[in-house]
């Protein structure tokens, strides 16, 4: 038997021979310079990504869809015959209510509406729109008006550029007229001047939407603005040691959270993958052919190139430190008139492909919450902060420096000069709740720390923020921002 | 068709191509290993018209692979290495994980550690070599490798340098190696008398593994040897000695785990050390 097929079987075993030899060197020669890895990046490149990305679809690679994703509003407010619903993110109905005020405010953006009116408004008119039948929204940062307008209708100019230059939210009322108009209310941060515009649009249609999804969302018990309880003046009567901004909404009673713990992925500590690694120096311009390495005592990975080191941290921080006069990481294909724009854009695009060789739920969850404005006192140098968001809470991480954000970069002309990420991912238990101390009482904790007897403190902001403690737990907070300083207060 | 020849004149014909294709691929792995003679040749013509003597049998025309080797500081764990250096009775009297600085005492010594480095001192009474009992460098070697092995030090991956002699009191620098080639920037001082070692300063890693990037090769020393007329103050010189090793940055001898990386070492007649990146062919100073 064995001899009748031993022709065959020796022409099988040459035909093998011939193609493992080939193959040899096929590899080996420099038709293929990363030999294998050719095949296994390509792989990655064309076939996992795109599927992934199917299944992830915000992460895409055009600037505005990934900004509009990372700069959701922090709360829309919706008022209707003295009922009023407060929609943070991820909250139930929140998508419905952002999608009502968004795309009137998009109509409006485009032109698609025609402007009746136009005037500037006092402070008081404005604040009392908030009273009757309104939508609010709330971005709690301020954004330069042409990112604002690219996150709201997908366009960085229009009509109203030239009234607007740094925008915090938007105010759409439908009260007080018997045509079929809505007023749009737009403060410009920069010269504190209120715009209101009144445009032609379907205000039964948006009134009967509104309406529906006030039935349809459960009563939260009262909200109200700090101007309502007229905390953002001081008093005559008494001593005032605190004011509120006029527009924060006062949360008299704890705040109930989920219990979440931190979950770090195996990804930038001790157990990193060679792949992910090489993806990592590649996005950094760590070139691994001239590159110095160690690992420190405390266990940081650290890779050091002429001018810039980049450190991976064994708790999940990931570091990147221009050093010396380094110009940093050019990650700007135009540098003429670097602005905040084309900062932010850079940021948003650098940040989106770093974190599409993550765990997906970290972009998913990611929001830009720090001001995206010009400074004119740092041309051209631009900080900018992501965070972690839980039910569109943000989540303030422990480091040496105190609680930071989980992403900070630091661009000046177009380059990277440093990048602080914490890579890590957060699991809800829904079952369990935390409970933040009542708002005014954190408002107590910053009058003793920060009250000199004099001056009434000025609370710009106060919002619900969870901390991690070191042990990966997530603690219940108020991030406070008192005359332009962050506080947070557990 | 007659099937049982189809399948010898198969047979042949794979065996040809076989052949050629064994033949085809060993000469690439030659040339690969191999820099050309011709050019060895150019090089030294160029690098003595440039002022650098050099004899083209002294450039090695072998290839090197290009890995990196990883090396662990032998005091990361300060209390094992302590235990090893003094033995079971070392006592802790400073141990400040912060600045991260170390001592230990025992009857058999002291043991200094910092993150700069360490040092050993032998609490025995001098015994120094007396003038007519002098030992050989190969004898004096033997004797400190196997005290360093004593003290949990790999005799194996070791070697000993420099020794010096004053007044019976021998001093040498000891280096780590790898696969048989020395790392630089890494050394232990070490001085003895004819029983047993005195003292040991320095900084000491242990080489654990190496990382091989063999898709990325290392620069052809050919091409280092001639970025030396590039070179302000290496001409005139003349090279005794051209060989390949490993290098740890002193910079980063305060880590846990460094890689020292591929590098080409220059002796000049003088004896000095030139030390060349192997990867990029820039001068570590």
């Amino acid at each position: 038997m064995l001899k009748k097929h031993f022709k065959s079987i020796v022409l099988v075993f040459l035909v093998l021979t011939a193609f493992f030899l080939a193959s040899q060197i096929w590899f080996s020669s420099y038709l293929l310079p990363d030999g294998y890895n050719y095949f296994v990046s390509g792989f990655q490149k064309y076939i996992v990504r795109p599927i992934t990305g199917l299944f992830h679809g915000r992460m895409s690679t055009d600037f505005s869809e990934n900004f509009q994703a990372l700069s959701r509003p922090e709360k829309v407010v919706i008022n209707v015959s003295g009922e009023r619903r407060s929609f943070r993110d991820g909250q139930k109905n929140f998508e419905e209510a952002l999608r009502l005020a968004d795309e009137t405010m998009s109509h409006f953006l485009s032109g698609d509406y025609d402007v009746k009116s136009r005037e500037v408004v006092t402070m008081d008119a404005y604040n009392a729109v908030l009273r009757g039948k309104s939508i609010y929204v709330d971005y709690g940062k301020n954004y330069d008006y042409n990112l604002f307008s690219v996150s709201v209708c997908g366009q960085a100019k229009n009509r109203f550029s030239d009234d607007l230059s740094v925008v915090k939210g938007y105010i759409i009322s439908l009260q007080d007229s018997i045509m079929n108009d809505i007023s749009v209310f737009i403060m410009d941060q920069k010269s504190s001047n209120i715009y209101r515009y009144v445009i032609e649009a379907d205000k039964n249609e948006l009134d009967s939407r509104m309406a529906t999804l006030l039935q349809t969302t459960p009563a939260d018990h009262s909200l109200s603005y700090s101007f309502e309880l007229n905390f953002h003046k001081e008093q005559t009567e008494i001593v005032s040691k605190v004011l509120f901004e006029p527009m924060i909404l006062m949360e008299l009673t704890p705040v109930s959270l989920a219990k979440a713990t931190a979950v770090t992925p195996g990804g930038f500590d001790q157990t990193v993958d060679a792949h992910m690694l090489d993806t990592v120096l590649r996005m950094f311009s760590i070139n691994t052919r001239t590159m110095w390495r160690y690992m420190d005592l405390t266990g940081a990975r650290v890779f050091v190139e002429n001018d810039a080191t980049l450190t991976l941290y064994p708790d999940g921080y990931l570091e990147y430190q221009t050093v010396g006069n380094g110009k940093g990481l050019d990650i700007s294909a135009d540098k003429s008139g670097y602005d905040i724009y084309a900062a932010t854009s850079d940021a948003v695009d650098f940040v989106t492909e770093l974190c599409s060789y993550m765990p997906p739920e970290i972009f998913e969850h990611l929001r830009i919450t720090s001001d995206l404005t010009n400074d004119s006192a740092k041309q051209g140098f631009y900080r900018i902060c992501f965070d972690y968001c839980i039910d569109g809470i943000p989540v303030r991480c422990q480091s040496t420096e105190g609680q930071g954000h989980t992403i900070e970069l630091e661009i000046e002309g177009g380059y990277l000069k440093s990048y602080r990420q914490h890579v890590t991912t957060y699991e809800l238990n829904v079952n369990e709740t935390l409970q933040t101390v009542p708002m005014l009482s954190a408002a107590d904790f910053l009058v003793d720390d920060l009250y000199d007897g004099k001056t009434p403190l000025y609370i710009d902001k106060l919002s619900v923020c969870y901390v991690e403690k070191e042990n990966g737990q997530l603690a219940s907070g108020w991030r406070a921002v008192v005359d332009g300083r962050e506080y947070i207060v557990e | 068709m007659n099937w049982g020849r189809a399948k010898n004149l198969l047979i042949i014909l794979f065996i040809i191509t076989d052949i050629f294709l064994l033949i085809l691929l060993l000469q690439i792995k030659f040339t690969a290993s191999q820099i050309p003679e011709d050019i060895i040749e150019k090089t030294a013509i160029i690098l003595q018209d440039h002022g650098i003597q050099v004899q083209s049998e002294q450039i090695p025309q072998k290839r090197v692979e290009n890995r990196n080797v990883i090396m662990e500081n032998f005091f990361r764990l300060p209390d094992e290495a302590a235990n090893k250096l003094l033995g079971d009775e070392a006592q802790a009297s400073v141990s400040n994980s912060q600045l991260y600085e170390y001592r230990y005492e025992s009857p058999e010594g002291t043991l200094h550690i910092k993150d700069s480095g360490f040092t050993y001192q032998s609490k025995k009474t001098k015994k120094p070599y007396e003038a007519d009992k002098l030992p050989s460098p190969e004898h004096l070697t033997e004797m400190v490798l196997r005290k360093l092995s004593d003290l949990g030090f790999s005799k194996r991956t070791t070697v000993v340098s420099r020794i010096t002699n004053h007044d019976g009191i021998y001093g040498c620098v000891v280096e780590p190696t790898y696969e048989n080639r020395k790392i630089y920037g890494i050394a232990m001082h070490i001085t003895v008398d004819s029983e047993d070692i005195l003292s040991i300063e320095g900084n000491w890693f242990t080489a654990e593994g190496s990382e091989a990037y063999g898709q990325e090769k290392l620069l052809d020393v050919t091409a280092v040897l001639t970025g030396l007329i590039y070179h302000e103050g290496k001409t005139p010189m003349t090279i005794t000695d051209i060989s390949f090793g490993y290098y740890a940055a002193d910079d980063y001898l305060d880590s846990r785990e460094i890689v020292a990386v591929p590098v080409y070492v220059i002796t000049d007649e003088t004896g000095s050390i030139h030390v060349f990146d192997a990867r990029v062919g820039t001068a570590i100073e």
